[in-house]
């Protein structure tokens, strides 16, 4: 690649240009960016959305100059981030100038310790040891991590993880930051003090910042401007993306009064002796209840639901299906009756199509062909996916997917369904669907237990909260109640 | 990890030493020994020893079953005439030596002695000495790397690998079941999940190593610059002596052999 010639362009005024940036992935059958154009000055914070596919992630890889250089497929425009054209220049070398920090932090963390993965940019860098280490500390007390050097980093929650991750793309000093959903696994708190730490960022060092985030709202301070994109083209705004999720005016839901189906009773469980998950926890799940089942990052949520569905056995305390030790059912037993979907869909799919993909549950359960070929075409129906029932589920985006998910647990017909956060990622009309149908489902008598960050969705879905805090249950009373009470004001920082 | 502070250089040397050791001599009483030692050590070296028998503990049935099969099928010529001794038979054809027996102990001793050293090195040296020693020695850096890197990133595709189990057994999926394709199936749909994930970790890998400017220039700044403490030169020293001894062993007597 030629790094000569007209190495620093006329456009150092503006710290992002494009100019009829068209794209086509290789494999595409259309084009994923349509002759796009904008500028965006220095010290700026532009926001991206757009629905599932509309091309925002392909827009975070054509301003870092992963397209065209190592995602093949047909390119045109011009593209000048941090005053270089991207397609003159390595990675390597743009990325002393353009800092990109994806949505997994797990991918991203190279090193051992906290002090291996924060050193590891600067030093592929070439810069200095003593700078190295001079500047180690403020990257580390930047994104709140200052005493975790020694840590290994798979001991690290989900939100240290995706602050190390931006702490080491920090490190290389970049003029302009491009963030894919780096809040989609974040709790409220943690949402919160990347989102202030971006602003900090922006203010105090001139940081351009091109974020794509579904949570970030467009009137928080860290944004000045909004870059709407619409299957693959530039809007000036889209008003089905203004108001997120739905706009019906929040009510307090009545909590079921019908027996409780399911019950814990003193649950304690450790995965190591030294750290307790949970401790003691009492709770139970009526009948066609929805339940909403919040905490911090690490608190405990999911493997309090694993436990639900006998994914875990308890060290101490009962967990009891109708009055009955949920250790006396098989695995089949319970997984007819209590369905758990998980965050990842990609942890699950392995079929050759969507339509064998949702019955490969029934397979399992023993289920004649007719029954599977009845029940899958109804929960194809019912999941709005007919049109997918011949695609391979690994070539859907990742919107999709996340439906094919819950259909598969869905077509078992669970009393009780636990969604493990079933709207990470997804754009509005996504979770619409989702949310849509999880209701449907629990008008008809499923109970819903819904693990989520998400508390609009709560609010608007949710007739019971629990609050988990470092493994105990802090709060349990119905939404509206919980959320005056302090415990929860501070989770959400209302 | 706590323990004696000891230079790459040194571990590896020992590493090498215990492994061939462990190749040129058959002796079990000899290997069982140097199994001991290098436990000693470990122990010294306050290595987690509950992960290094979750190691061991699964591929025990195999090396006892190999053990068993060199009893009855070993063809070594054996040094000590007492060991081509035949201790039974089972049919005609099938008998079961002396020697056979003792190789196979110590094929099992020689195994175990293998994961325990490299279970050892591994848990007691960070990755980022590992990169200076290969460094060290002109390998190139792509190759270096690519092999710490393998390194860090097996604890994480055994977590994916734990999810992916704990995902299609909440669809009802029996990993132990009775029914042979009905097992066949239910470990396939394991494996296509955990090679997907595998091959959409190396990409997004790949991306995250070169936005982090991997492969900006040959060399990296260097961190620390090896020094060997007097402890690493008296290691060193003993490694080469022992080597020696070894190989002359080896060539000139019949000690610690079958």
């Amino acid at each position: 690649m030629n790094e000569q010639g007209n190495a620093i362009s006329e456009d150092m005024d503006l710290a992002i240009s494009v100019s009829n940036l068209s794209f086509q992935y290789k494999t595409g059958d259309v084009p994923a960016l349509k002759n796009i154009s904008f500028q965006l000055p220095p010290a700026s914070c532009t926001l991206i959305r757009g629905k599932s596919g509309s091309g925002k992630t392909t827009l975070c890889y054509c301003l870092k100059g992963l397209i065209p250089q190592v995602v093949e497929g047909a390119f045109s425009g011009r593209i000048v981030t941090a005053g270089m054209d991207v397609t003159k220049y390595r990675i390597q070398t743009l990325s002393r100038h353009i800092g990109f920090v994806l949505q997994d932090p797990e991918v991203q963390i190279v090193g051992r310790t906290v002090y291996e993965d924060l050193i590891f940019g600067p030093r592929n860098l070439l810069i200095p040891k003593d700078t190295i280490v001079s500047e180690l500390t403020s990257a580390l007390l930047a994104v709140g991590l200052k005493g975790y050097e020694d840590r290994e980093t798979y001991q690290l929650s989900g939100g240290e993880k995706q602050r190390l991750t931006i702490a080491g793309v920090l490190s290389m000093k970049p003029q302009v930051l491009i963030l894919d959903e780096p809040s989609s696994e974040l709790d409220p708190a943690g949402r919160r003090s990347l989102f202030d730490l971006l602003l900090r960022l922006k203010r105090d060092t001139g940081l351009t910042i091109v974020i794509v985030d579904q949570q970030l709202v467009a009137s928080h301070p860290l944004v000045d401007d909004i870059l709407w994109l619409r299957d693959g083209e530039l809007k000036v705004t889209d008003s089905s993306e203004e108001c997120p999720v739905s706009c019906k005016p929040l009510a307090d839901l009545p909590c079921s009064e019908k027996p409780a189906v399911l019950s814990v009773e003193n649950l304690s469980f450790a995965y190591s002796p030294e750290n307790p998950v949970l401790k003691n926890i009492n709770m139970e799940i009526r009948e066609q209840e929805f339940l909403a089942l919040v905490g911090y990052n690490g608190s405990g949520k999911t493997t309090l639901a694993m436990h639900l569905s006998r994914l875990l056995e308890p060290q101490d305390g009962t967990v009891l299906y109708k009055k009955k030790s949920i250790e006396g059912y098989s695995r089949r037993e319970i997984a007819r009756s209590i369905g758990f979907v998980f965050q990842n869909p990609d942890h699950q799919i392995f079929e050759t199509s969507v339509e064998k993909e949702i019955g490969f549950g029934l397979v399992q359960q023993g289920l004649d062909a007719k029954e599977i070929k009845e029940k899958v075409d109804e929960v194809l129906r019912f999941m709005a996916l007919e049109d997918y029932r011949n695609h391979h589920p690994a070539t859907l985006p990742k919107g999709i997917r996340q439906v094919i998910g819950v259909a598969s647990i869905v077509a078992l017909s669970p009393e009780i369904l636990i969604v493990d956060e079933p709207t990470t990622g997804l754009d509005t009309t996504g979770k619409r669907l989702i949310m849509s149908r999880l209701q449907e489902l629990n008008e008809k008598g499923t109970a819903i237990v819904m693990i989520t960050h998400d508390m609009e969705l709560v609010q608007e879905n949710c007739s019971r909260l629990i609050l988990l805090v470092q493994g105990r249950v802090k709060v349990d009373m119905p939404v509206m109640k919980a959320l005056k009470r302090k415990e929860c004001k501070d989770f959400v920082r209302l | 990890m706590k323990g004696p502070s000891v230079d790459i250089c040194s571990k590896v040397a020992l590493f090498f030493l215990v492994i061939l050791f462990s190749i040129i001599f058959n002796s079990p009483l000899f290997l069982f020994g140097l199994l001991l030692c290098t436990l000693l050590i470990g122990m010294v070296c306050s290595v987690d020893m509950k992960k290094v028998a979750t190691i061991i503990l699964p591929l025990l049935p195999v090396f006892i079953l190999l053990g068993l099969c060199s009893g009855f099928f070993s063809v070594a010529e054996f040094t000590n005439p007492a060991n081509k001794a035949v201790l039974f038979c089972l049919g005609d054809s099938v008998c079961a030596s002396r020697g056979g027996l003792l190789l196979g102990l110590s094929y099992l001793c020689r195994l175990t002695l293998m994961i325990l050293s490299t279970s050892i090195l591994l848990q007691t040296t960070p990755l980022d000495d590992f990169i200076g020693f290969f460094n060290a020695i002109r390998f190139p850096p792509s190759v270096s790397f690519v092999i710490t890197t393998a390194i860090r990133f097996v604890p994480e595709l055994n977590r994916r690998k734990e999810q992916i189990i704990t995902a299609q057994r909440a669809r009802g999926v029996e990993l132990e079941t009775g029914q042979r394709l009905r097992g066949l199936k239910a470990r396939v749909s394991i494996m296509i999940p955990l090679i997907i994930n595998g091959i959409s970790l190396a990409e997004h890998l790949s991306i995250a190593l070169l936005n982090r400017g991997f492969g900006y220039s040959s060399h990296w700044t260097v961190m620390k610059k090896e020094k060997l403490a007097i402890l690493d030169y008296l290691i060193l020293l003993a490694c080469l002596v022992l080597f020696f001894i070894a190989i002359f062993i080896r060539m000139r007597r019949s000690w610690f052999l079958l």
